[in-house]
């Protein structure tokens, strides 16, 4: 297990590396000059200063040299500054990443823990009108756009029916408080997480469909088991391994992909921060979100090998 | 048995005789009795027909301008689906943007289909250190969520549709390649493929001419889900403000408007008919993938 888990730790280092270099190529490859950025205005006509500008910043070094430099930084926790406020880009990512986690964790949670019992239940129930409502849910829930969905909930929860606040993470200039946050949560983290439920709710189901026709289970059901025993004991510990691939599949979509729909709720989480970086062509920002992104999706893919290689015991360690 | 085709099996004079059809006919008489698959294809091919027609209809090319004062906001005789912020008719734009829509969803998705086919072919074929290369580069392209490349290279690039098409098919060709190389190993060890290669015919004719016909199925399937999640891709992307740039209209960047939210709570019309088009069109596409998947891929119709 120990080595397996290194040898997987050596695979993700080159990945790292790779989504760093391929990251920092595309922002140097950009046109315009980033230390306009950081000067101001009427200093641009003037070389001089511009040149002490680019010195300032190291901007005037080769590339390699620059990006060694970047990372040397980024690794120690130092991601420059926001060009439009000034303030850290480190923290502001790292507060970012707190609230995307928030959301995205708990609409991940929703969709395991809603999505998988009723796969089970259709199931065990094929055919049967439950089945039947269920995998129409899921038709609906895997090809609904959900920022779409947010849109529309957005409008007729939020502003026709005035039952939740309509944006934001918090009530601003109010204490904090949890019911507060809740109700920020509920809406964004149900949109998402019906996404994920469908998802989940599909593959349990034809996993376990597949499980159930096997020999193994005939032979659980004949010697007498009851039905809850072998579905839960037998079908399922062997149903579950299609699944957390799944599950960890959707995982650097958990992290990103919720973009939109951050932008829909001004939920103030990664995907929000760089849509700003981006308006703003701040390329460190940027830089910074992307390199935080790419260590979570790393170690959560790391995390679901290693669950993955516990859960099925057919996964040779090497 | 005779050979594949529309051969007349048992005896004639016996009055038995049965007619069996090519396996592409059997798929899409399977299609044709896939009746929500149907419903997609009508509806795909009605909003299809409104954007690429829709100027023959309406002389429309004033009502893309804006007008400042002289149009009332709302649904009127003059302007069907009203107008938006700047006085521009909704209907008209809705038939523009939808043609765009349409465009950047299918150019990408041919051109993402196009790689991901050549890495999967390439690396099932090839095997070996090509294929360890090949599939290590789609783990690293699949374990990064590929709307953030895009924001990071629409930044970059300066977005636009042009660059949309390209980016989209770049980030989005790494399942299709799993796809087609899970399909060109199975097939590459098949006793047919190996007699063609024992009569010496060449690498090349034996992926063209043996191996692409018979991984077509999938990736057709691959293909039409894949215009799905790219309308949908487009229109996130330009709603962020980074797709298809104002004054050209597209379904996504229609939706703008809603980023307001007095927009969204008063004036529903502006953004709910655009994202009614888009989840239409959505549904429509995921149906029709859905028939195709029953009907081409039997083995895999119960799980993707």
């Amino acid at each position: 297990m120990g080595s397996y888990i290194v040898r997987r730790l050596l695979i993700a280092i080159p990945v790292f590396f790779g989504i760093t270099v391929l990251v920092f190529a595309f922002i140097a490859a950009a046109p315009g000059d980033a230390a306009s950025a950081y000067a101001r205005p009427e200093l641009a006509v003037d070389p001089a200063a511009m040149a002490a500008v680019r010195a300032r910043f190291g901007l005037d070094e080769p590339l390699p040299i620059r990006y060694v430099k970047w990372l040397g930084n980024a690794l120690q926790g130092e991601l420059g500054y926001r060009v439009t406020t000034g303030q850290a880009i480190g923290s502001e990512v790292f507060r970012a990443l707190q609230a995307s986690l928030l959301l995205t964790g708990t609409a991940l949670l929703l969709g395991i823990f809603v999505g998988i019992p009723l796969g089970i239940l259709s199931a065990i129930r094929q055919y049967s009108k439950i089945d039947m409502t269920l995998t129409g849910l899921t038709f609906l829930g895997i090809s609904f756009p959900s920022f779409l969905l947010g849109l529309g909930l957005l409008y007729l929860v939020g502003l026709q029916w005035h039952l939740v606040p309509i944006g934001g993470m918090v009530t601003v200039g109010k204490k904090f408080d949890i019911v507060d946050l809740i109700r920020h949560l509920v809406l964004p983290a149900c949109i998402l997480g019906f996404g994920y439920a469908a998802l989940f709710m599909r593959y349990t189901r034809a996993s376990m469909l597949e499980v159930m026709h096997s020999d193994y289970i005939t032979t659980a059901r004949s010697k007498g088991l009851a039905g809850r025993t072998v579905t839960m004991r037998h079908a399922f510990r062997n149903a579950v391994i299609p699944i957390i691939t799944i599950i960890g599949l959707s995982i650097p979509e958990v992290v990103g992909a919720a973009v939109v729909t951050e932008q829909v709720f001004q939920w103030p989480g990664v995907g929000l921060l760089m849509v700003t970086g981006v308006r703003d062509r701040d390329f460190f920002l940027i830089m910074g979100v992307t390199i935080v992104l790419a260590i979570v999706v790393l170690v959560v893919n790391l995390v679901t090998d290693v669950v993955y290689a516990s859960a099925d015991p057919r996964i040779r360690y090497s | 048995m005779t050979a594949r085709g529309t051969g007349v099996i048992g005896v004639p004079e016996s009055g038995l005789a049965m007619k069996v059809d090519s396996p592409g006919r059997q798929a899409l008489r399977r299609l044709l009795r896939h009746r929500l698959a149907m419903v997609g294809i009508f509806v795909i091919i009605m909003l299809a027909v409104l954007a690429i027609l829709g100027d023959e209809f309406r002389a429309y090319d004033q009502r893309l301008k804006p007008a400042f004062v002289d149009r009332p906001p709302g649904a009127s005789p003059d302007s069907l689906l009203g107008t938006d912020a700047l006085g521009r008719d909704i209907l008209a734009r809705l038939l523009v943007g939808g043609r765009i829509s349409i465009l950047v969803a299918v150019l990408s998705v041919a051109l993402s289909t196009f790689i991901g086919t050549l890495v999967g072919v390439l690396a099932g074929y090839l095997g070996g250190k090509v294929d360890n290369l090949l599939m290590r580069i789609v783990d690293v392209v699949l374990s990064f969520p590929g709307i953030l490349l895009l924001l990071v290279a629409s930044a970059i690039v300066g977005p636009g549709v042009a660059t949309l098409i390209v980016i989209i098919g770049l980030v989005s060709w790494a399942p299709a390649s799993r796809i087609v190389r899970g399909q060109t190993l199975a097939l590459r060890e098949s006793t047919f493929i190996e007699a063609a290669r024992v009569i010496g015919v060449s690498n090349g004719q034996v992926i063209l001419k043996h191996i692409l016909p018979n991984i077509v199925a999938p990736v057709i399937v691959f293909a039409t889900f894949g215009i799905a999640s790219v309308i949908i891709f487009e229109a996130g992307l330009s709603y962020l403000g980074l797709g298809v740039q104002p004054p050209t209209p597209s379904w996504g960047n229609m939706l703008i408007a809603a980023r307001s939210i007095s927009v969204l709570e008063r004036y529903p019309w502006q953004w709910a008919f655009p994202a009614g088009c888009i989840v239409l069109m959505v549904l429509a596409v995921n149906f029709v993938g859905d028939g195709l998947r029953d009907a081409l891929d039997r083995r895999a119709s119960s799980a993707r």
